[in-house]
């Protein structure tokens, strides 16, 4: 259990960065602390962490502190300020903000730097939230564990050998190690939860529509979705509430009208119906996660939920569908990068050469690994046979999640088969690295929204996690039944940084 | 069935990257072993795909709205001239061309 020696209370973070997202808001609202105390306080942490943890890829301490000094002047001014004043935020770093750097991880976009913000950023910051900086991801979103990063590997701040999960790990890490309350992340087969499961904090996914994805740069557009990771699932709910609801810049944003979430986030799960799928390997999961799985079943029991087993038949199928539809989708978005009107360019030929000699320069890896899977399945020949069939069994899936949800309200599923793994283990085999996604592929796949919350720690002391998932739009009952299994279960740990706590 | 060294450069060649005699082996052994993987999809339920799926939420109206800037996207590019982006000379007269019949 030496494990355990690495856990602190969370409200050992250095004040005011203890606060949770609506404290701190509530806390600038009322003048009890300004902008600019908040944003410093994140600044001098992200400066404590990252020779350890390496979350982000970019601090931008002069734009936060313009923001958090304009913030503080319009409250002086009298002017009421925004839901989310003076909170400090760091985006994953394919999200994009005006001015700013944003590189996906990869060098064929570095130095390039967005003429535009994403939707979901500019409608935190009209509620007065504060950007401090671009966090570290898997080049272009492809990966679970951070290592994919051109740039530089970021660590599990529980275990500093261990990754942080991925793509969004930056973000989450971030999180975890009391950086920000709050992280943006992006998920296309699991890319908030997986890393907010190994990270020990909240991560959420919402419905595929539900927040504008205008200035994230694409991976798998039938997929993609941006969300927040939080300390906490009413600081994952407020978030939503700012950033949902239709963009005129998007036209996969849904005209459904975003539901008011906190209004009803406390009034509990009593007589809720939770599925629970036959098709769960429960030889898939390791020990510990088994325990936990059978413990968090047994609370949401307890909390007045009735569990009921049901058949989504195509769920073990889903990462196969996931990695043919994904990958093909990845093979035609990133043609955009060629060398001709942004980022890199190499060579200095004809046409073809310009862009295949940046592209061989610029991309990583498993980058070109997807784009290659992809063409294949898209190709004459195999395009029938790879990716008509994964469409074909995708429907399926869709239509099986969509019978099991006329009869529950919720599925609650582990959210990975296990806890945070070494940081080198699985990168040499990216089939096992794949494998890790089948809890999370699913709800991309059909579009649903889901929410990665811990549920526990492992035998060494890592974070554990469960994931509720709701049919689509219904992210209501979602956050209600995570708020409900966080206060029966108040996560109060955070991880202690050698050298960084006092407590270390 | 698994992914040959041959379909492995095709698809490499068509997603316009280069890869070294090394990456070809290494790709084709992983790329067999996913493709593989994949091939299980034939003992699962499939649906009619070629029709629009049902939309889970009405989709907002795809309008195209002129950019405030555009001279801030040409600024971007790694050569221009405004309000151009430069290539690399694509038509007749161009030997390569003549010496690359599959730029068509």
């Amino acid at each position: 259990m030496h494990g355990w020696m690495r856990i602190r209370p969370m409200n050992d973070f250095p004040a005011p960065m203890a606060m949770n997202v609506e404290a701190i808001a509530s806390a600038v609202q009322d003048g009890d602390l300004s902008a600019r105390e908040v944003t410093l306080a994140a600044l001098a942490r992200i400066a404590a962490i990252e020779p350890h943890v390496r979350a982000f890829l970019g601090v931008e301490s002069a734009a936060a502190l313009r923001d958090a000094d304009d913030i503080d002047e319009r409250r002086r001014r009298g002017q009421r300020l925004g839901r989310l004043a003076g909170v400090p935020i760091a985006r994953k770093d394919n999200l994009s903000l005006t001015g700013r750097a944003t590189t996906c991880a990869s060098r064929i976009l570095e130095g390039y730097v967005s003429p535009l913000t994403a939707t979901a950023i500019e409608r935190l910051r009209a509620e007065d939230a504060i950007f401090v900086g671009r966090t570290n991801m898997d080049e272009f979103a492809m990966g679970s564990s951070c290592e994919n990063s051109a740039f530089q590997t970021t660590a599990n701040p529980w275990d500093l050998s261990r990754v942080p999960g991925g793509s969004s790990g930056g973000s989450a890490a971030a999180v975890a190690a009391g950086a920000v309350p709050l992280a943006l992340g992006s998920d296309t087969g699991g890319s908030i939860r997986q890393p907010a499961a190994l990270c020990g904090v909240v991560g959420l996914k919402p419905s595929y529509g539900r927040i504008s994805r205008y200035g994230l740069v694409a991976f798998g557009s039938s997929l993609d979705q941006i969300g927040p990771i939080s300390r906490d699932v009413r600081g994952a709910a407020l978030a939503l509430e700012v950033m949902s609801g239709v963009d005129a810049r998007d036209s996969t944003s849904s005209t459904n009208v975003p539901p008011s979430i906190l209004e009803s986030i406390e009034s509990g799960i009593a007589g809720l119906r939770i599925g629970l799928l036959r098709e769960i390997p429960e030889d898939g999961l390791d020990e510990p996660t088994r325990r936990a799985w059978s413990d968090a079943r047994s609370r949401l029991e307890r909390l007045g939920a009735e569990l009921v087993d049901i058949s989504v038949p195509n769920l073990p199928a889903a990462i196969a569908i996931y990695y043919v539809i994904a990958n093909s989708e990845a093979s035609a978005n990133l043609s955009r990068f060629d060398g001709i009107r942004f980022g890199l360019r190499v060579g200095s030929g004809g046409l073809e050469e310009i862009y295949s000699a940046t592209r061989t320069e610029g991309f990583g890896s498993e980058v070109k690994r997807r784009i290659i899977l992809g063409t294949f399945a898209l190709s004459a020949g195999y395009y029938d046979a790879y990716y008509g069939r994964a469409q074909g069994s995708r429907r399926a899936l869709r239509a099986q999640f969509s019978r099991a949800f006329a009869d529950v309200d919720l599925i609650a599923t582990p959210t990975t088969p296990g806890g945070a793994f070494a940081l080198g283990e699985r990168t040499s085999d990216p089939l096992a690295m794949y494998l890790s996604d089948i809890f999370t592929t699913p709800a991309n796949l059909a579009g649903l929204p889901a929410i990665a919350i811990p549920c526990g720690l492992d035998d060494t002391g890592m974070p554990l996690s469960l994931q509720l998932m709701a049919a689509p739009f219904a992210e209501a009952g979602l956050l209600r039944a995570a708020r409900a299994f966080e206060r029966d279960f108040p996560w109060s740990f955070a991880p202690v940084l050698p050298g960084v706590n006092p407590a270390a | 069935m698994s992914l040959s060294l041959e379909e492995v450069r095709r698809s490499a060649a068509l997603s316009r990257l280069q890869l070294t005699a090394a990456e070809e082996v290494l790709f084709a052994a992983q790329l067999a072993r996913i493709v593989e993987y994949i091939d299980q999809l034939d003992q699962f339920e499939s649906l009619d795909a070629t029709t629009a799926p049902a939309a889970a939420g009405a989709m907002a109206e795809d309008r195209p709205e002129p950019f405030a800037d555009p001279g801030q996207l040409l600024e971007l590019a790694p050569e221009s001239r405004t309000p151009f982006f430069v290539v690399p000379r694509m038509l007749a007269g161009d030997a390569r061309m003549d010496a690359d019949p599959s730029d068509e």
